[in-house]
């Protein structure tokens, strides 16, 4: 038995879309396996500690909200570095992977400094970008299908280091035109999509734990594949509702 | 043209209904402005004795209701718009029915159109309930909202009636720079929570972000609150609940304290939410110079709106609808449900249509957890029900005892056949899981259409 230690950042602030559903998911499937994960929340004026952790989960927030701990997060902005390129896992979502990148500059010009751990940057469009979303999404070795819910005003330009979280099958993604949802680089994950995300993409989930469980026992990790009576039904549901352009 | 638009739209009215579109509520509102979208301001003008106008994420319908109640039986003749027709097509439609000798307007209207509607009719009183996270993808963001209400305040003039729920710091903000303020609120209960609970969209000073103090909490981010950073806090109150009794999913029971003294009141509707749409209800009253006993024999014969808190009886079983379409309403509908002594056969259902709003992450956000000791079944249904199913599982309910019913009519025909003879049903839906339940009753000859019910 293994205990993840899972940091959420700013739960109070950046929370708007369901994200405790994440962090439930990432607890749940460890537990179901016979492992336990502690949830610390780090937020204002509180210390990253990069040793401390072995996944690492920021979600999104409003605009107000997102430009409060933006100032905060430039603190922990060396520590964090330091536990993405110690293979700590991470998964930042919606206003969480502008964050992930270099920065983020809004309508008046404005910019937010990101944390540099995805090597993206971001620049608020004319439009939101909101819908259901289908990928076809890689990790790894590892080709399977990612649904969700995107809504964002931000475009996010993926630099040379950061590789997509998948293709856009239906949906916007990253900007609206390069075709790419998400970002990858090391273990850090990015994306906008939320709804929340891991619920109905449980290899997405398995795919964090596996590296934090390697992370925190310095050994070669397979999880084995668990499966429910929802999951299936509840993504194929988010399939038919994306191709049907509503 | 004028009268030609009015009169095209009245027989869109007479027609509506007997169309099913939804009760025609909205459509000859909507007609009408197509051909005249000057209509509004000029049909409002009318309204001599007052234009009421009541916004709020949750509440809005119930508290125009109470309020409607009251000055009908106060023998002022009013105009009203129907439960939910709340954008401007229709008001619209409420108007394009007024009768001449209806001279007072009380009308529930959206969050995002309430400035432009607050301009249209010249509203002199304007009753400011509650900000919750709600639609997230109708709106963007919660703090567009607040924004526009505040800009809308700066622009009131200085005559307006500005009653404002103190127990909402946002609303409090946005208010204070208005000269004519009337602040209800509640005074300190037995009901209150132990903390803030998760779906609280901000807790935090709406004039310097530093995090709030909360002697109390009541529902989401609201409560007895100060910030001792700035010094902002709850401004005195001008129409306080005192010693709240909180009767189950039956009734509430409280005192409001007043200028005039100390009223009892009773209302047959559950929560602490319905104590603040009853308490809002009541400050207005006074405002329009209704006696005290004419509004609490008002208030006690209110039932709830159609699907807001409604019992109907399916032969030998209870079926209690408590609508549940964001986590604030959600959460206090489980708290309601708290208080229900026994043990409990509960359906949720969620629809992710544009009236629920398309993105459904808020049930994640809802405490669900808080009341899994008490479920007796739990059946989930609507568009949605297979995310329920996973909100539920990952909360750690035994995903044995889910039934997922997607299809409304298999869903009743489950809860009929399932439940023990006798038994309390209590559906928590979205807003169209709402409608389509109700339909599907109405089809089988167990409740009425909502738009045969009166005001
Ligand atoms: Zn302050």
């Amino acid at each position: 038995m293994t205990t993840v230690r899972i940091c959420h950042l700013y739960p109070e602030n950046m929370n708007i879309y369901g994200d405790r559903g994440n962090i439930n998911v990432l607890i749940k499937r460890l537990e179901w396996r016979g492992h336990s994960a502690t949830i610390t929340p780090i937020g204002i004026g509180e210390d990253f500690s990069p040793d401390d952790f072995d996944l690492c989960y920021l979600g999104g927030g409003q605009d107000r909200d997102q430009n409060i701990i933006a100032a905060d997060l430039t603190k922990k902005a060396e520590g964090i570095r330091s536990a993405a390129k110690d293979g700590v896992a991470f998964l930042w979502v919606c206003g969480g992977i502008q964050l992930a990148g270099h920065g983020y500059t809004d309508a008046n010009g404005n910019n937010l400094p990101g944390v540099s751990i995805l090597d993206l940057e971001t620049v608020a469009g004319e439009e939101r970008l909101i819908g259901d979303v289908v990928l076809d999404a890689k990790i790894g070795d590892n080709n399977f299908t990612v649904v969700g819910y995107e809504n964002h005003i931000g475009q996010t330009n993926l630099g040379p280091d950061a590789r997509p979280l998948g293709n856009v099958v239906k949906g916007f993604g990253n900007n609206g035109t390069s075709g790419v949802e998400g970002a990858v680089q090391q273990r850090v994950i990015g994306t906008y999509l939320h709804g929340p995300l891991l619920p109905k993409n449980p290899i997405l989930a398995d795919a964090l734990l596996t590296w934090s469980l390697e992370h925190r026992s310095s050994e070669k990790i397979s999880l084995e594949p668990l499966s429910d009576n929802f999951t299936e039904a509840a993504k194929g549901r988010a399939i038919e509702r994306a191709q049907a352009n509503r | 043209m004028r009268h030609l638009a009015r009169f095209i739209a009245k027989a869109i009215a007479f027609l509506s209904p007997l169309l099913r579109q939804g009760g025609g509520t909205s459509a000859p509102g909507l007609a009408l402005l197509k051909l005249d979208p000057k209509a509004v301001p000029r049909m409002a003008a009318g309204l001599s004795d007052g234009r009421i106008v009541i916004s709020a994420t949750n509440g809005k319908t119930s508290t125009t209701r109470i309020l409607s109640n009251i000055t009908t039986k106060a023998q002022i003749s009013s105009v009203s718009n129907a439960a939910g027709a709340n954008l401007k097509s229709g008001i619209a439609t409420a108007l394009l029915k007024k009768s001449s000798s209806q001279k007072l307007g009380v009308f529930e209207v959206d969050e995002g159109v309430l400035p432009e509607i607050v301009a249209e009719i010249g509203a002199d009183t304007i009753i400011l309930m509650n900000l919750f996270r709600d639609q997230l993808d109708r709106y963007g963001e919660l703090e567009t909202i607040r924004e526009s209400w505040k800009s809308m305040i700066d622009k009131l003039p200085a005559s307006t009636n500005l009653l404002i729920n103190a127990d909402d710091p946002s609303l409090v903000f946005a208010s204070l720079c208005h000269p004519n303020l009337i602040f209800f609120g509640l005074g300190e209960t037995d009901y209150a929570l132990e903390s803030i609970p998760h779906a609280a969209d901000s807790s935090q000073c709406p004039r310097c972000n530093n995090q709030l103090q909360y002697s109390q909490v009541t529902i989401s981010h609201m409560g007895n609150w100060q910030c001792i950073q700035c010094g902002l806090s709850r401004p005195d109150l001008d129409f306080e609940a005192t010693e709240i009794e909180l009767r189950g999913v039956e009734n509430i029971k409280f005192k409001i304290l007043s200028r005039t003294g100390e009223e009892p009141i009773e209302a047959k509707l559950p929560g602490l939410h319905n104590v603040y749409n009853v308490l809002a209800a009541f400050a207005a009253a006074k405002q329009l110079d209704i006696q005290t006993e004419t509004a609490r024999i008002a208030i006690a014969s209110v039932n709830a709106a159609f699907g807001r808190t409604e019992t109907i009886q399916l032969k030998d079983k209870k079926l209690t609808l408590l609508l549940a379409k964001n986590p604030a309403g959600a959460n206090s509908n489980l708290e309601t449900l708290l208080l229900h002594p026994e043990r409990i056969h509960l359906s949720v259902l969620l629809n992710d249509r544009i009236a629920d709003g398309r993105d459904v992450s808020w049930i994640w956000d809802v405490d669900y957890e808080k009341i899994f000791h008490k479920i007796e079944s739990l059946h989930v249904g609507g568009e949605r029900a297979y995310d329920l199913a996973l909100r539920f599982m990952y909360g750690g309910y035994d995903p044995e005892k889910i039934t997922v019913k997607d299809k409304i009519s298999d869903l009743i025909d489950c809860l009929l056949t399932e439940t023990p003879p006798d038994s309390s049903i209590f559906v928590l839906p979205s807003y169209t899981a709402m409608l389509d339940l109700r339909a599907e009753l109405v089809s089988r000859g167990l409740t009425h259409e909502f738009w045969k019910e009166g005001l």
